[in-house]
């Protein structure tokens, strides 16, 4: 793995500073430097280390792709490698099987994203011992909050997608930390920091065996909820993105926005995210922007592919075939950003500034010409 | 020692005093009716006696709420006929000068004394700077005493002096006559009458036409001061080489002479009335003398009154050449004008001038006798006590500007929570400057939106300051739509100054119990949106001031522990200790966070074991660095 020896200053001068902190907790909480408050992820002090865990689990600091696919999918990975044009992987990253899912009958009733694959999949895991705790975000979007359920009800608590970036992985550094194998739901960012941090064996990400990254084009930053209250919208129940507007939800009433209206509370570090479907997560999960009640389902791993039979044969999971004609939009959709990041990380490398990750300049011109 | 001693009616007994307790016993041998003041270093002690024994002898003794109210009520005691007392150090007579300015003008009745305590280096004041500069443009009389004994004379004559010319006397102290030890040797305590008798055909005001009365005044007290016993020489009669010292250089400049054995061949010139000079007395000595060298404390106000004296009567005297701070002859080691006075100083320019052989004390250090010398010694900052709370607010908003993202600003104020301008308080403040100025600066830093200036701002201020001189700024920036947010840092005393009572304290000065003037009832009476928040609670406290400081307008927030000497003394609390076993020491990415950032003095470093510990004997149990520790090593004794 490409690893750089660098420490607080650096990750302060090349991700706090320039406003690239993605708020995935793999720095919060390993330090006394580094807190979190609520969505908010800041350098406090200086610690004049001069190498330090924090750059290098830092999922905008120097992240070496093709080793941690090959970390995490083995020999998948460099069947991947390979770039097929005509593959799906070569865009959606490793994919063993994609569907449109939804839970299945035995998994409870529940109010969860679309098809609630995600909450029935960590039900599952929790209840059956494959796992003793999960990390979740839960409350609702206006009063998000990191949980570490153990219960099925606590997961249960944690449905629904939150769209402000919450620092989840600082649990894993929770001195209490008593439990022996974990499950994360997290964004692409997440997932990414989860396996660096699994590298350096930093706090408890060795326990987590099972990572469902979310799809993700964008969260919202720290101004998010502050609006959302000012626009009496502190207490809605769930809320709901679609390709121009945002939907919130309280009780049986629905307020619609013009998308446009919380474009502004992007975080700019996605802007320059590559990996908007979770590349290294054993499942990933997103919207079908098709049909409601189901998700879409990119099964990755082994562990995930092993999950998701289980899964299927015990009815907690549905799926049908990915439909061959949203096929194309969804290729364009991941290539078109992934991009417009290599575009911008190559202007910056132009400008003498050094981009984050870690491509082949094979990769990176087989994307461009894509 | 101490308050029995300044009671005892044993006159002619001869007790162990400093220089405060010696005013004090000034003021009672005077029959002090009326004693109030604002607590500052070095003249707090002064008050804090007299209320210590005020019941024993029946005279009143408050705290005021600032050193303007201090004086005007002991104005008022003296235009009753009363003897009146106020102390303060020398930045409260820049508060209590508008009155004093005032008052001056129309004059008082009974006896109005002020002790002004000069902290000259600074030792425990933001500044120093001389207040007979001050006096002297107020047209009021300075005694500046050079012992402590006289320290006790001069405060009683000035009850006399002030009653025979009608108006205020100032008595200028410095941290080295109130702070120092010194034999006193009692005298009678005076039975005053305790009868106050203000009549309604009595007039005291303040016109510009009583200019010419407070300089005929001035007049009177210059004839009174030319028969002064408190203006003397010492040594020979005629010498060439003539000291003229005041205050602590009377003592400095005997030594100097003793030690250099000049004793025999320069005079000391001692006027004990710096202002107005004691002119024929002055022009006296200066008579027949070649060379006069000049030693007072801080700046060169003996020196310049009397080049000026010497200017005026230069045809009926012969040359002289001067030495002193104005010249820049007389220096220490932050130059002339600057710094506090030492014998080695005056022995330095002594020696100089008379060709002694002598090797300062102070001389300058080789570069390897500096580091020889710096390795035996610990290293010492300033630093806050253990368990102090400021230092958790302290870290509570640096943590929270931090998540706040926006470069917020902290404007200081004054008290032991100046220490936020230091390492100690993490470097926090922006600006500190005096009493009250945090709030009225973030008044003005909070309008300047319209130019640009978008950074959050956070005014931290400390219970006795807000009474003190927040509360008006606060006013201004609620009338006037400032848009920050207030931090009142709560311990329950004036606690930089010795634990003083204030009026959120439930005590007066005398110890009796006394009405709360809540500081959250304060604000809220005045509309402001007012949040009480505990700072040992980090993360929630950091909650609180991410949520205010979101919030628009002028908001305030309470942080209240109380002051850690305080509660250790009235409370143990529970034991903190470290599991060495869980901390991860020098391997940690904290790199000794405990002891080198956070700094508590009972964080220490187990260097045998190259862990973390606890020193228990200073450790008061707040637990702050129990949320702290990243490795969870540090805990309350029993989980463990």
């Amino acid at each position: 793995m490409k690893v750089s020896p660098k420490g607080a200053p650096q990750l302060k001068e090349e991700v706090f500073e320039p406003g690239l902190c993605t708020a995935c907790g793999g720095c919060v909480g390993y330090c006394p430097y580094i807190k979190a408050a609520a969505d908010r992820v800041a350098m406090i002090y200086p610690c004049n280390c001069e190498e330090g865990q924090c750059y290098q689990v830092c999922p905008r600091t120097l992240t070496d792709l093709p080793f941690f696919r090959a970390q995490v999918f083995g020999e998948r990975a460099l069947e991947f490698n390979k770039f097929n044009q005509d593959s799906l992987e070569a865009v959606l990253g490793v994919c063993r099987a994609l569907y449109f899912a939804r839970a299945g009958a035995a998994a409870g009733s529940f109010q969860g994203q679309y098809g609630g694959v995600t909450t029935s999949l960590m039900r599952y895991v929790l209840a059956t011992g494959k796992i003793d705790g999960a990390l979740l975000v839960g409350g609702k979007p206006a009063q998000p909050r990191p949980v570490l359920a153990t219960t099925i009800q606590q997961v249960e608590a944690c449905t629904g997608s939150k769209y402000a970036a919450f620092p989840t992985l600082s649990m894993l550094y929770q001195p209490t930390q008593n439990l022996s194998s974990l499950g994360l739901v997290g964004r692409p960012c997440q997932v990414t920091a989860l396996r660096k941090m699994q590298q350096v064996k930093a706090g408890a990400a060795g326990q987590v065996k099972l990572a469902i990254g979310l799809f993700c084009f964008w969260s919202l930053g720290p101004e998010f909820i502050p609006w959302l209250i000012e626009m009496g919208l502190g207490l809605i129940d769930k809320m709901d993105v679609t390709v121009d507007e945002v939907l919130f939800q309280k009780g049986e009433e629905v307020i619609r926005q013009n998308l446009a209206e919380i474009r502004s509370f992007i975080k700019p570090s996605c802007q320059l995210c590559y990996d908007p479907v979770a590349e290294l997560a054993d499942l990933a999960v997103g919207s079908t922007e098709y049909e409601a009640d189901w998700n879409t389902l990119i099964v990755r791993s082994q562990a995930g592919e092993n999950l998701v039979k289980e899964a299927l044969q015990q009815d907690i999971l549905e799926v049908k075939p990915y439909p061959k004609e949203r096929l194309p939009l969804l290729k364009q959709a991941v290539l078109t950003k992934k991009q417009r990041v290599l575009q911008a990380l190559k202007a910056e490398k132009e400008n003498n500034r050094v981009g984050y990750l870690n491509l082949s300049p094979a990769e990176i011109n087989f994307y461009l010409k894509l | 020692m101490g308050w029995q001693d300044i009671v005892r009616e044993e006159p002619g007994k001869q007790v162990l005093l400093n220089g405060n307790e010696a005013m004090a016993r000034g003021a009672l041998e005077a029959g002090v009716h009326f004693v109030s003041a604002y607590p500052g270093s070095p003249s707090s002690e002064v008050t804090g006696v007299l209320a210590q024994v005020s019941k024993n002898f029946n005279f009143y003794v408050e705290w005021s709420v600032n050193e303007i109210v201090a004086l005007e009520g002991a104005a008022g005691a003296s235009f009753a006929g009363l003897r009146a007392l106020c102390t303060m150090k020398a930045d409260g007579l820049n508060v209590a000068y508008d009155f004093l300015t005032s008052m001056n003008l129309g004059g008082c009745r009974g006896g109005l004394v002020l002790v002004v305590a000069d902290d000259p280096f600074g030792h425990s004041s933001l500044k120093e700077y001389d207040s007979r500069f001050l006096a002297a443009a107020a047209w009021v009389p300075v005694l500046e005493p050079s012992t402590v004994q006289e320290a006790r004379d001069m405060v009683k004559w000035a009850f006399a002096l002030s009653e025979q010319i009608k108006g205020p006397v100032i008595v200028r102290s410095v941290t080295r006559i109130s702070h120092s030890r010194g034999i006193v040797t009692l005298k009678a305590m005076k039975q005053m009458a305790q009868e106050a008798d203000f009549k309604p055909t009595q007039q005291f005001h303040t016109f510009a036409r009583f200019h010419q009365e407070v300089r005929e005044r001035l007049k009177q007290v210059e004839e009174l001061f030319a028969v002064s016993p408190f203006n003397f020489s010492f040594g020979p009669e005629k010498a060439d080489l003539t000291v003229f010292t005041c205050g602590t250089g009377w003592l400095y400049t005997k030594e100097a002479l003793f030690s250099l054995q000049l004793e025999d061949q320069i005079k000391i010139v001692r006027p004990g009335t710096p202002f107005p000079l004691p002119k024929q007395f002055i022009l006296g000595h200066l008579s027949g003398t070649k060379k006069v060298v000049f030693i007072e404390e801080t700046r060169p106000f003996l020196e310049e009154k009397v080049l000026a004296l010497y200017a005026l009567h230069s045809e009926n005297l012969s040359q002289i050449k001067f030495y002193g701070k104005a010249t820049g002859h007389v220096a220490g080691l932050r130059g002339p004008e600057c710094g506090e006075m030492n014998t080695d100083i005056v022995r330095e320019v002594l020696a100089r001038l008379t060709g002694r052989p002598y090797h300062a004390s102070a001389a300058p250090l080789t570069k390897e006798e500096k580091k020889s010398l710096q390795a035996l010694l610990p290293p010492r900052d300033y630093v806050l006590c253990p368990g102090c709370p400021h230092r958790a607010s302290f870290w509570v908003v640096k943590s929270a500007l931090a998540l706040e993202g926006n470069n917020g600003m902290v404007i200081g104020d004054i008290g032991c929570y100046s220490m936020g301008a230091m390492e100690t308080g993490f470097n926090l403040f922006n600006t500190l400057h005096c009493m009250g100025a945090s709030a009225g600066i973030a008044n003005g830093l909070s309008k300047l939106q319209s130019y640009g200036f978008k950074q959050p701002v956070v005014a931290m201020v400390g219970d006795s300051t807000f009474y003190h001189a927040v509360i008006p700024a606060l006013i201004n920036g609620r009338w006037n739509k400032a848009n920050y947010l207030c931090i009142v840092l709560d311990n329950g005393v004036t606690a930089m100054t010795g634990h003083q009572p204030h009026p959120g304290s439930g005590k007066n000065a005398v110890g009796e119990e006394a009405e709360v003037i809540s500081i959250e009832e304060v604000a809220k009476s005045l509309g402001f949106m007012v949040k009480v928040s505990d700072p040992f609670r980090y993360t929630e406290a950091i909650h609180d001031v991410l949520k205010l400081i979101r919030m628009p307008g002028l908001k305030i927030l309470i942080l209240r522990q109380p002051c850690a000497l305080v509660a250790n003394r009235e409370q143990k609390r529970r034991k903190v200790v470290v599991r060495q076993e869980l901390c991860r020491g020098d391997a940690c990415g904290c790199m000794r966070f405990c002891t080198r950032v956070w700094g508590c003095p009972a964080n220490v470093w187990d260097k045998k074991h190259e862990v973390a510990a606890i020193d228990p004997a200073i450790c008061v149990g707040c637990g702050v660095c129990i949320e702290l520790c990243p490795a969870g090593a540090i805990v309350w004794e029993g989980n463990d």
